[in-house]
């Protein structure tokens, strides 16, 4: 059978680019409490009870959901990976669906919860995949790779 | 001691002595007729002479100024003078005197520059000048294109180093579990 050879990106790449994406998301969350917190200030006594910082907490995990998955649906890669010349496609080579970064999304937190070890099959896999690859049927490739489908992918 | 004394020096001095003279001469002259100007009757009479002549004497010196700025001769003489090699001798004397790098110093260490600059930096046309440059096109598309570059420069440098630890760190592992990694034919 033959192959064509794309260059998937590695666990470095992909390390870098996601703490990059994270220390984004950081300081919009931060910028954005911060600005909150002012307000909250100006106006009144602002204090949080436990549902404020339940409240906090999901508004900073959908903050972070909303930026991977946005940018992973729309354009397949996030500022950080833009930076770092790769892309995340799904099988037919396109942009991940919605529903296909929500997956991944979760499968990315699936990898990051046991110390990263979800990672760990990027050294390994044929096409350096976490879990989180596998679970949405994804690849992370450098700009420049051959599109369409996997073409690199071992024949079952 | 002193020499024998040089016969143009000798002319010279008697033509400024001649000079001297007529000018003493000229003035004694004049004397009486600034005298004839304050008498009642013939004054106004003498003095719309003198002032037609002032007006006449002023005119003439205009028309010989302009001849002589306008005369080939004096562009003649100013070429010749500044392609004269003794000129550039005497300049290249007075930039290399030490008296000339003194006074230059006096006058950089001078409160009069001080005072310049303030004023210079003080002066709305130069606010001016730095807010044209500031906001030209070209000074704001090299700035960009600087910015870009290095910018351009860093991620290419992070990326080709990530790159290397990605194949070093996948190659270290699959010589552990003895799994080479397979090449597209």
């Amino acid at each position: 059978m033959s192959t064509t050879r794309v260059h998937y990106a590695g666990i470095a790449t992909r390390a870098l680019a996601l703490a990059v994406d994270v220390a984004i998301v950081q300081v919009i969350v931060f910028t954005c409490a911060a600005v909150i917190g002012l307000v909250g200030s100006l106006v009144g006594d602002l204090h949080l009870d436990t549902l404020g910082r339940v409240l906090a907490a999901v508004a900073w995990a959908l903050a972070v959901a909303t930026y991977f998955v946005t940018f992973w649906s729309t354009v397949g890669q996030t500022p950080a990976m833009r930076m770092m010349d790769i892309r995340v496609v799904a099988a037919d080579g396109t942009p991940p669906s919605l529903g296909r970064s929500i997956v991944r999304l979760v499968g990315l937190g699936l990898a990051i919860i046991p110390f990263f070890a979800g990672f760990l099959p990027v050294l390994v896999d044929d096409r350096r995949r976490g879990i989180h690859d596998m679970l949405a049927a994804t690849v992370v490739e450098h700009e420049g790779s051959p599109g369409g489908p996997f073409l690199s992918a071992p024949a079952p | 001691m002193p020499g024998a004394a040089d016969p143009r020096d000798v002319a010279i001095g008697a033509v400024a002595l001649g000079v001297r003279t007529g000018a003493r001469a000229g003035r004694v002259a004049l004397v009486p007729l600034g005298l004839a100007l304050r008498v009642p009757v013939a004054g106004g009479v003498l003095r719309r002479r003198a002032d037609a002549l002032a007006a006449g004497g002023a005119a003439a010196r205009l028309q010989v100024r302009d001849a002589v700025l306008r005369s080939e001769e004096l562009d003649r003489l100013i070429c010749a003078v500044l392609e004269n090699e003794r000129t550039d001798q005497l300049v290249a004397r007075v930039l290399e005197s030490p008296g000339l790098e003194r006074l230059i110093v006096r006058v950089l260490e001078s409160r009069l520059v001080d005072e310049l600059t303030e004023r210079v930096l003080r002066s709305p046309e130069l606010e001016r000048v730095v807010e044209y440059v500031a906001t030209s096109p070209q000074v704001l598309d090299a700035v960009s294109h600087q910015t870009r570059s290095l910018a351009d420069e860093m991620a290419v440098n992070v990326r080709r180093r990530a790159e290397s630890v990605d194949d070093a760190a996948e190659r270290t592992v699959r010589g552990w579990l003895r799994r080479p990694r397979p090449h597209p034919a």
